[in-house]
């Protein structure tokens, strides 16, 4: 069995700071997300979990790229890294930064669902023809794709696991699950290259995309409902799953 | 395995079937080959793989997977049962030829379908193959699985010249006199399994596809429910349906699946080395001694334990 074992003090440097569990749901409409799927090598692929989480084999991460038409913070767009992952045996995705162009959007996504945010630039060009991404922080290009050939779906057809974000929670360091409640009016399957992807820049010098594996965009109904677990970072799901009351 | 028994059936582990990792004349060849060693026990399985970490590894188009499955499903009897096979299809294509050797069993060995994703159960139906469940899935959602599986298959139309109408599960087994032993023991093992599965990289998960809607045998894990309050095996703390217990507990969960439709288990006896080979023994000794007599053909040593149905397709 294989489980992480990074510096949990190193991780929670950027942790986020969560005051109390959020009670009500966050709703945000008319938002496109694009998803690419890469692998990364083997080698890392403990190194950049906490000890609570699993990796896949082959290692692999996840980025999503979302443009929010409206949402109680108002249009926004934002960008995601997560290392695709385990816990206990369920899929889901640890986040490693976000960049969000929005001051308000970040700290509400920072406050109340524990991402890693960052305010930096999102361009998010999305049409019928493909899509391009450009994300910089700190004045630095830190992501680019290109999107190409977008081939129709089925609505189910695309997977979005749940997040898990290492916030200080009221419980104190927790990876927060976040699940995200899609409903789809459109999928399209594209061709993508990623352009560039700086891994400081996402939060770990460790990360690496070596192989894209797919991209997908999507227009959806995006729903936040409030956290209902948080898992103890340095303890395994099976016994460090607490619910949130 | 094959050369060394005489009575138990021969399971060639599901070939994947796709054309990237397994040419289909390699499949009969070797089908083939085990069913000769085994003089005529080998049941062959059929899959399509649910996972990243096999179908990239190959850069297999997963949209494919299906449809060389459904290829090769057609194939190969042809190719056991024909002096001159040729194929002209999207998975392969071949110019005549003899393709040796022929199997034992007339007119082939049985062909089964190893089922991950819900649905799949209908494909084997409808092509006359034997159902081999692999992922965990409870009582009512595999009674329900098993009714529609014999309701439509009695209507296949055979890729063969037999009908596989036999519906297998996946299970595990830890027998001890002791359920307290037997848990402590088998449900780390079932766990231990559960979670190093779970590392593999799902295809639903990487790779937008219509070709997989569910995350593997996780999916199924995670639908599974826990044991109703009158279920024996509450009382003992065991999960509902799992191989793990004592005789007692055994033969009630068996004939459990049985009851639903379920012919045959294929058992996990062991997973990550967790428990000793000893112990695995005992455990197979005391299951043999105490569970086995209590079902069909148990006794028949002259027969095989297990021998599939060929029925007539309407």
């Amino acid at each position: 069995m294989l489980v992480g074992t990074a510096n949990l003090e190193q991780l929670a440097a950027e942790a986020a700071e969560v005051p109390q569990f959020a009670a009500q749901e966050i709703a945000c409409e008319d938002v496109v997300c694009l998803q690419l799927t890469a692998e990364m090598p083997n080698a890392a692929r403990e190194s950049v979990l906490p000890p609570s989480l699993h990796p896949t084999v082959p290692a692999a991460l996840s980025i999503q790229v979302y443009a929010v038409g409206n949402s109680p913070w108002g249009s926004f767009n934002f960008a995601t890294t997560r290392i695709s992952c385990r816990s206990g045996v369920r899929a889901r995705g640890f986040t490693t930064r976000t960049v969000v162009d929005n001051p308000e959007a970040s700290a509400g996504m920072r406050s109340q669902l524990g991402f890693p945010a960052v305010i930096g630039t999102v361009r998010f060009r999305h049409g019928y023809d493909g899509a391009s991404v450009q994300v910089g922080l700190d004045g630095r290009d830190i992501l680019h794709i290109e999107a190409i050939d977008p081939e129709p779906m089925g609505l189910d057809d695309v997977q979005y696991t749940g997040t898990l974000n290492l916030a200080q929670t009221p419980k104190g360091l927790r990876l927060m699950q976040v699940e995200a409640h899609t409903q789809a009016s459109r999928v399209d399957r594209l061709q993508a290259r990623l352009e560039a992807f700086d891994s400081a820049g996402w939060g770990n010098p460790l990360l690496d995309p070596i192989y894209v594996i797919a991209a997908s965009m999507t227009r959806i109904q995006l729903v936040y409902p409030p956290v209902r677990f948080v898992c103890k970072a340095d303890e395994l799901a099976f016994t460090g799953t607490e619910p949130v009351e | 395995m094959a050369a060394q028994t005489r009575r138990v059936r021969v399971g060639h582990g599901a070939v994947v079937c796709v054309p990237e990792m397994n040419h289909p004349v390699r499949v009969a060849e070797r089908a083939a080959a085990l069913d000769l060693i085994s003089n005529g026990r080998l049941e062959l399985g059929t899959a399509r793989s649910s996972t990243w970490t096999e179908l990239g590894g190959f850069e297999v188009n997963p949209d494919d997977t299906k449809i060389t499955w459904d290829e090769f499903v057609r194939a190969l009897p042809q190719m056991w049962m024909q002096e001159e096979f040729e194929w002209e299809g999207k998975a392969f294509a071949m110019p005549r030829r003899n393709v040796l050797p022929k199997p034992l069993q007339q007119p082939h060995p049985p062909m089964w379908v190893t089922v991950t994703s819900p649905g799949t159960e209908l494909d084997a139906a409808e092509r006359g193959l034997g159902c081999l469940g692999v992922s965990a899935a409870g009582y009512e959602e595999q009674e329900r699985r098993t009714k529609e599986y014999h309701r439509v298959i009695q209507n296949c139309n055979p890729v063969g010249e037999l009908v596989n109408d036999q519906v297998h599960t996946m299970n595990f087994l830890y027998c001890h006199e002791d359920y307290r032993q037997a848990r402590d023991i088998g449900v780390p093992m079932v766990n231990a399994f559960n979670v190093a599965n779970a590392h593999l990289y799902w295809t639903r998960e990487a790779y937008p596809t219509r070709a997989y809607q569910t995350l593997g045998n996780a999916g199924a894990a995670m639908k599974a429910k826990k044991p109703p309050a009158d279920d024996p095996s509450v009382a003992k703390g065991l999960p509902e349906g799992v191989g793990v217990g004592d005789p007692d507990h055994l033969v009630r969960t068996i004939k459990r699946w049985e009851s639903i439709g379920v012919t045959g288990i294929n058992f996990l006896l062991n997973a990550m080395e967790m428990v000793p080979q000893e112990q695995v023994l005992e455990s197979m000794r005391l299951f043999a001694r105490e569970v086995m007599p209590q079902f069909r053909n148990a006794d028949d040593h002259a027969q095989a334990v297990y021998t599939p149905a060929a029925i007539e397709a309407n």
